[in-house]
């Protein structure tokens, strides 16, 4: 039964992410890519990692990928326009690129996992149980919270100036020219 | 676990960097852009001037041993070498802030946001150059990234900003993805994400570690604009405002160049890189440095010759770092690493009065290279400036270029790569035709018709007579190098 | 549960191709940015699992835990939140000026 769920996860989050970038249209990839994201929380879901499945339904699928869609929205893109100059070599060098990848992943799949391990644990073992919970308790939101505010600390407040340098960044870059800035300057530009 | 015990006194050098971008950003808030205009780049300079000079007093005594902090979990770590790095992309910022006044002037640029989000950047750049950590190292480069993106797009009248800004943000995080993605697989290999630790030696079995360094290279790459990952350099140094090409050119290569040197030396250590991966870098240093001459000889334009340098300039970079790394595991590391870094401040000098010339003389000596017809009659000590370092940029002596191009091939000539450095000494003379060609074109040839004449700020003299002393005492007597580092 | 770990790594790689391949391919910023933001989610995808596929043998002689995967995700969608702000922000102004995201558009540079 979970074998027959984690298949279907599996090929939702390959078709939905072919969509993104097959799709013509700008607005249906950025739907196809939320149902990406919401596949790949499931697949978080499989692993049991609870919180970091939540984490990225509401950060990914929720937050982010709205703002993209606001993004399209207001610059109003429906139809995208394909111009036809040097599409060929630029398509050809695409698929080398991910023909490495999927070398990469058959090479994994042969070799550094074990094929005689697929089998389905439908049959759970006491000690399975065990372990299972063992590994709730370890990745629990507690010891989560702990680890990032220990450990992690360090990276935790890095984050914290990058996100100031983006919000900074972003009003800088995104907001409309400013004409009384404009006026001191003027006489200077002249001189060039 | 506990909360990491925070040594205040040794975070100084970052903390500096971190409360004077805040502390522009909220003086620009709060006074009128009158005065901002005038008070933010100094303080932005004195900040960084100030981080400078903490550095030196707080890792005082890193040759001995290097400072890991925290000590609980060390993500960053500070070297002889990562210190002078850090050292060198303060100087190098200091420099460019000073010039930063002239260079934006006229551009409709707000000072805060400016000169706020280059400190932050350079903030970045610091801390990418001293983590050891794979996470930290994409936050860093991030952080310096994102601001970066910013700076190029921040000049809002002018479409080649906002277009130099588009492609940068692209391509760069395009780059970040790879960076992260081989992080991943690294992290899968080696279960941990540090790439240089006291408590562990780094293991390398099979081919999926050199995947996942593979991939983590192609995202360094990128941001070293080495050859074939350069394509972007050219057409975002030339929209950028010239000080920011400036810090692209200087502050995040020395940084990542930093990071790569740590880590090739750390691995060599080890003895965990085998022949081919060693040829494939030797091979991409020498695409640099052939791609990046050859295309020089072709351009027109002021910026785009100084990208395409600039691209030769890592190629020399990389093979330098390859081949010392090669002597390191007979001998000292530490000789090998003191190499790479004179070369990188000598790299930062030359760069900072190249780039810094063209922004004081600004408007269309920012442009056309036939601009500079006849400059040493109208503006003899721009001129004048230019040649020392386009001098220094070639590598002839009496110039820090010399040493620094002299001791790396010096070194690496003595190892088994004697062919590579031949192809590199080879087109580094080429380079001269070139740089050169600016010179006779400054000296030898008339002025054209209705050239304007600039308004000559002090602050820009201050700088580029300050790295231009630099660039030649130190070509004089490098014994001041050793003395200083 | 083993086939749910090297499934994940497979789709992992197979999603950060599919990304790699749309960068390459699509012409439209937004579209572009799309895919990267898939070879993020791949990164993710992958720290998860490495982190979590780890049995208690390895967790003891290499230290390394289940979580230190998650968090790193975490930081890894932080940083992609961050990014999201500032590139958007970015496609806004450049739109504005000119009318047009696509990158082929964008010609002003070239020599």
């Amino acid at each position: 039964m979970l074998i027959f769920t984690y298949s279907m996860i599996f090929a939702i989050t390959i078709v939905s992410a072919l969509i993104v970038i097959v799709s013509r249209n700008t607005f249906y990839s950025a739907i196809s890519l939320i149902v990406t994201m919401i596949a790949i929380a499931g697949n978080f879901l499989m692993m049991r990692a609870e919180l970091i499945a939540l984490v990225q339904l509401l950060v990914y699928a929720g937050a982010i990928m709205v703002l993209f869609l606001f993004v399209i929205m207001l610059l109003n893109l429906r139809e995208e326009e394909e111009t036809p100059r040097s599409l060929m070599p630029r398509k050809i060098a695409g698929l080398l690129l991910a023909m490495i990848f999927i070398v990469q992943a058959a090479y994994i799949t042969l070799s550094i996992f074990n094929i005689d391990s697929v089998r389905d644990p439908i049959v759970l073992t006491e000690e399975f149980n065990a372990s299972q919970e063992k590994r709730a308790e370890e990745t629990g939101v507690n010891a989560f919270a702990e680890t990032l505010f220990t450990k992690y600390m360090i990276p935790f407040e890095l984050t914290s100036v990058l996100l100031l340098a983006a919000i900074v960044g972003a009003v800088a870059v995104g907001l409309k020219e400013d004409k009384r800035q404009a006026a001191p300057d003027a006489p200077q530009a002249n001189l060039q | 676990m506990q909360m990491p015990h925070i040594i205040w006194p040794q975070w100084l050098p970052f903390l500096i960097p971190l409360i004077g971008g805040i502390g522009v950003l909220l003086f620009d808030v709060f006074s009128n852009p009158e005065s901002s205009r005038k008070a933010c780049p100094a303080g932005a300079v004195a900040t960084c001037l100030l981080a400078l000079i903490a550095l030196y007093k707080v890792f005082a005594d890193v040759a001995a041993a290097p400072a890991y902090l925290p000590a609980e979990y060390p993500v960053f770590m500070i070297s002889q070498f990562s210190r002078d790095c850090i050292g060198i992309i303060l100087l190098g910022a200091a420099l460019l802030l000073t010039l930063s006044p002239r260079g934006i002037a006229g551009k409709n640029i707000r000072a805060g946001e400016y000169y706020g989000l280059f400190l932050l950047s350079v903030l970045g750049m610091m801390l990418m150059a001293a983590s050891v950590e794979l996470l930290t190292l994409f936050i860093c480069l991030e952080l310096a990234s994102l601001s970066i993106y910013v700076l190029i797009g921040i000049e809002k009248s002018n479409a080649n900003s906002g277009e130099a800004a588009l492609k940068y943000f692209v391509l760069g995080s395009f780059a970040s993805a790879f960076l992260i993605f081989g992080a991943a697989f690294f992290y899968g290999h080696a279960r941990t994400t540090f790439l240089i630790s006291e408590s562990h030696q780094l293991v390398i079995q099979g081919i999926a570690p050199y995947i996942a360094l593979g991939l983590i290279l192609v995202g360094l790459a990128f941001k070293l604009a080495l050859a074939p990952f350069h394509l972007y350099a050219p057409e975002v140094y030339d929209g950028a405002p010239t000080p920011v090409s400036a810090l692209l050119a200087t502050g995040i290569k020395v940084a990542g160049f930093c990071v790569l040197a740590q880590a090739l030396v750390e691995l060599r250590r080890w003895d965990a890189l085998d022949q081919g991966a060693t040829w494939a870098l030797v091979l991409l240093a020498l695409a640099s440095v052939i791609i990046g001459n050859c295309v020089a000889l072709v351009q027109r334009r002021i910026k785009r010759l100084l990208a395409y340098s600039s691209i030769a300039h890592s190629g020399y970079l990389l093979l330098g770092i390859v081949v010392l790394s090669d002597v390191a595991q007979v001998g000292t590391p530490q000789l090998a690493l003191t190499a790479i870094s004179v070369y990188l401040l000598a790299y930062t000098l030359m760069n900072v009065v190249s780039f810094g010339v063209a922004s004081s003389l600004g408007g269309r000596f920012e442009e056309e290279l036939s601009n500079y017809a006849g400059l040493a009659k109208s503006h003899p000590f721009m001129a004048a400036a230019l040649t020392v370092s386009l001098i220094s940029l070639t590598g002839l002596p009496p110039t820090v270029g010399f040493i620094g191009k002299f001791y790396v091939f010096a070194e690496a000539a003595k190892t088994s790569y004697i062919f590579a450095v031949a192809v590199a000494v080879v087109f580094s003379v080429l380079s001269a035709f070139y740089y050169l060609n600016i010179v006779m074109k400054m000296y030898m040839q008339e002025q054209e018709e209705g050239a304007p004449g600039v308004e000559r700020t002090l602050a820009c003299d201050v700088a580029l007579g300050v790295s231009m002393a630099l660039i030649l005492l130190l070509g004089i007597a490098p014994g001041l190098l050793f003395w200083m580092m | 549960m083993e086939y749910v770990y090297s499934g994940n790594i497979i789709l992992a790689v197979l999603l950060f191709a599919i990304g790699a391949l749309g960068v390459v391919w699509r012409r439209h910023a937004i579209a572009v940015f799309m895919c990267i933001e898939l070879m993020l989610n791949a990164a993710n995808l992958a720290f998860v699992t490495f982190a979590y596929s780890i049995n208690d043998s390895m967790a003891a002689a290499s230290g390394s835990k289940p979580l230190d995967g998650a968090i790193i995700a975490l930081f890894v969608m932080t940083v992609a939140a961050a990014e999201a702000g500032v590139g958007l922000a970015i496609f806004l102004r450049v739109y504005r000026q000119r009318g047009t995201i696509n990158l082929d558009e964008f010609t002003l540079l070239k020599d």
